[in-house]
């Protein structure tokens, strides 16, 4: 659980790399990020671990009443869905910008199929690959930090106060909902874990690990960057592509890509499996696995057509993303668990002392 | 087969399709490339465009029919490189354009060099001749970049003499200038970091070809200095330009040359270790920057008798290694500030420890920076005379 949770909130942060826009001081924005993150992390912990077992869906239904759960797990399910179009856009963006000449859609739909496969022979799978998959990228950390370490100038990450603070809490912000407020969707997961009391220690210590990662990542991005930071599209993957040891070892950039690529397909099954799953729920059907053919086409599809460029895409995340987001990351989980702590104040005094 | 046996036909046929289905997605995306189709450029040169308005391009490409045989015998008539030249509005399109002479389609990941002549950088700047490098995937960061008095594309077509591709060559030679520190070595990404920067100015190698028989061989010698908008203003001779890396910590290794302590002759100290350090100081409302350069070197010539059994002598040599040192960063200094060029990227030290101040300072850096009081302090070690102590004694000396 804890490797499926670093896998997805790393996933498409190593491409895109949010909070690099704070300037030299950007290194700190996935540490303050993440503590701004903490009330919709204690949200989720709080949510799931009063309902045991049970999924967000679940959950509504119990808290709000059958339509108005109803309502509200459709209201999720379409942010989920609308967010794993969103990673695999960004994923097949990122690729045709290497590759110009493949259509993005072929980069999709492999992606996509790989995705749906991983999701149709569930969650158990997913954990497994993930945790692979989590460790070849933490192994291929330092080996990346090794390998650019010539490039570096630690001087980069100076000054600490090179923007105002509310350009830094900006940039925080964008952390805050990109990647970590993207936890809620292991409301959906979070019931499959095998040791349901270990639930609380796994995420925060996923969170931190992640956090860890991210600063490292953005450590080296910076110093390795320096001025070009500004201006790389892809900062993380720039760092890479800058590799030269000796005139030997260069562009291993492909590696980064296959890192990256692979993570971002963890977080698009995550999603995958979090939207199947509801809607199998709402609709009571017997068993997920029928529709996930169907929706990983619509997401396809979905991650197809919303955008008309990569830039259209960037412009989306930064004016509208961080706005929409928090709605279903931060609002309507608050609105829950107020009116679920409202519902067992008025049951009477005997139900709070059990909550 | 026996493997697949055990698991069923219906195994045997899974097998078999996903062997057929890989067939078609191993066969290669649509970004393949084959080396038979592909010109690889080692080299782009740029030139003051004949008609007003475009951009002149002349592209080196690898001939690999001839570049075979001239590694065997060099018999071969023909030259192993194929300069393409090239007219358009952008520099993409002048590459594009390519392909109406090129049979092959131009390669740009092992392209060397990017070379300006002189009065393009000058007049027009190369800003705008720089962004489809760093905008293509193709491309790396790491390709140099430098002027050329006289015509860019004619570097490209000098007399090659140990190494057959001019554009190689001059990589070699850029790589080379780390046992003289007389040019300086500017990669993409340098030129790119410093154009971004808010104070610092950026430099290129400078080349240009002299006429040895009537053979057209390359000098690498000194620095172009551009100004924040990419346009050349002027230029660092080799000592300034050794006092430049020395002050930046870029110097690897070079050749000093000082009088001998009874200025009878000549020493040269070749310098092994190089570190500085610019730090900025405000104190009492006044910026200073002081230089801490660390240099260690050891005696590798003497066109005169010395004996460096004496310590004074050997002291004495010490000392004049640190005022060689500090004369060049002085004649850098004092280009740099003729120029009105903060090669040494004085202000973005300044922006690192006092960002506030930098604010109030940023607008007028320009006036700021020729006046900038700067402090040298060079420690310089001599670490060991090598293989003889006394050098041979002449009859009439001593």
């Amino acid at each position: 659980m804890t490797a499926l949770i670093i896998g997805s909130m790393l996933g498409s942060s190593v491409v895109l790399s949010p909070g690099l826009n704070a300037g030299s001081a950007s290194w700190l924005t996935v540490i303050t990020g993440l503590a701004m993150a903490s009330p919709m992390v204690w949200i989720v912990i709080k949510l799931t671990g009063d309902y045991p077992g049970k999924t967000l869906v679940e959950i509504n239904d119990v808290i709000l009443g059958p339509l108005c759960g109803k309502i509200f797990s459709f209201m999720y399910l379409w942010y989920f869905f609308h967010l794993g179009a969103i990673v695999l856009r960004d994923f097949g963006d990122f690729m045709s910008t290497i590759m110009r000449v493949t259509p993005p859609s072929v980069f999709l739909l492999i992606t996509t199929a790989l995705v749906a496969y991983l999701v149709r022979n569930g969650i158990e799978v997913m954990a497994r690959c993930s945790l692979i998959i989590v460790i070849f990228s933490f192994l291929l950390l330092p080996l990346v930090f090794i390998l650019v370490s010539n490039n570096i100038d630690l001087a980069n990450l100076l000054p600490i106060n090179s923007i105002g603070a509310g350009e830094f809490l900006k940039a925080n912000y964008e952390v805050t909902i990109f990647p970590f407020g993207e936890i809620i969707v292991f409301t959906m997961i979070i019931k499959s874990a095998n040791d349901y009391s270990k639930i609380k220690r796994s995420i925060i210590t996923a969170l931190a690990l992640t956090c860890m990662f991210g600063t490292i990542f953005n450590v080296y991005v910076i110093s390795g960057l320096g001025n070009n930071l500004a201006t790389a599209t892809y900062p993380g993957y720039e760092v890479i592509r800058r590799v030269d040891i000796f005139g030997i070892i260069t562009r291993i950039d492909v590696v980064g890509a296959t890192a990256d690529l692979a993570l971002g397909v963890l977080k698009a099954s995550v999603i995958l499996y979090a939207v199947a799953l509801g809607i199998a729920q709402i609709f009571k059907l017997r068993s997920y696995t029928s529709i996930v053919l169907p929706l990983g086409t619509l997401m396809f599809l979905l991650s197809l057509i919303q955008f008309n460029s990569s830039i259209e895409n960037f412009i989306f995340h930064e004016r509208t993303y961080l706005y929409y987001a928090v709605l279903f990351q931060a609002f309507l989980p608050a609105l829950t668990l107020t009116i679920d702590r409202i519902k067992k104040a008025l049951a009477g005094r005997t139900a709070r002392a059990s909550a | 087969m026996r493997i697949l046996h055990s698991y069923g036909k219906f195994t045997t046929i899974k097998v078999i399709s996903l062997v057929l289905i890989l067939m078609f997605a191993l066969g290669g995306c649509w970004d393949r490339n084959e080396l038979s189709s592909l010109a690889i450029a080692t080299g782009a040169a740029f030139d003051k465009p004949q008609s007003k308005v475009g951009i002149d391009m002349t592209t080196q490409v690898i001939n690999l029919d001839t570049l075979a045989p001239v590694a065997v015998h060099s018999t071969i008539a023909a030259p192993p490189y194929w300069n393409i030249k090239t007219t358009g509005q952008t520099v993409f399109d002048c590459i594009r354009n390519a392909s109406q002479q090129s049979t092959h389609k131009l390669y740009w990941a092992h392209n060397q060099i990017i070379v300006f002549s002189e009065d393009l950088a000058r007049e027009s700047g190369v800003r705008q001749y720089l962004d489809f490098f760093l905008r293509d995937a193709e491309p790396r960061v790491s390709t140099w970049v430098l002027v050329s008095k006289g015509k860019a594309s004619d570097i490209l077509e000098m007399e090659s003499k140990l190494e057959p591709i001019p554009a190689v060559n001059i990589a070699s030679l850029i790589e080379n200038r780390k046992y003289t520190g007389k040019a300086s070595a500017v990669d993409l990404y340098e030129f790119s970091n410093r154009m971004l920067s808010e104070a610092t100015a950026p430099v290129m190698s400078l080349i240009e070809l002299v006429d040895e028989n009537d053979e057209k061989i390359p000098l690498l010698s000194g620095t172009a200095v551009f100004n924040q908008d990419g346009k050349m203003i002027g230029t660092l001779n080799e000592l300034e330009t050794r006092g430049m890396l020395l002050a930046i910590d870029q110097f690897e290794s070079g050749l000093l040359v000082v009088e001998a302590p009874d200025s009878k002759g000549q020493l040269g100290i070749e310098i092994l270790n190089s570190s500085a350090k610019i730090k900025p100081q405000i104190s009492d409302g006044r910026l200073k920057i002081k230089i801490d350069i660390k240099v260690s070197g050891s005696l590798g010539d003497a066109n005169c008798y010395v004996d460096v059994l004496d310590e004074n002598t050997w002291n004495s040599i010490n000392q004049r290694q640190a005022e060689a040192i500090r004369r060049d960063i002085l004649l850098s200094l004092k280009q740099a500030r003729t120029l009105k060029a903060d090669i040494f990227g004085f202000g973005d030290a300044v922006y690192k420890k006092y960002p506030q101040e930098w604010k109030k300072m940023k607008p007028d850096w320009e006036e700021i920076f020729p006046s900038l009081e700067v402090e040298i302090e060079a420690q310089t070690t001599l670490v060991r005379p090598n293989m003889i102590l006394q050098s041979i004694k002449g009859k009439k000396e001593g």
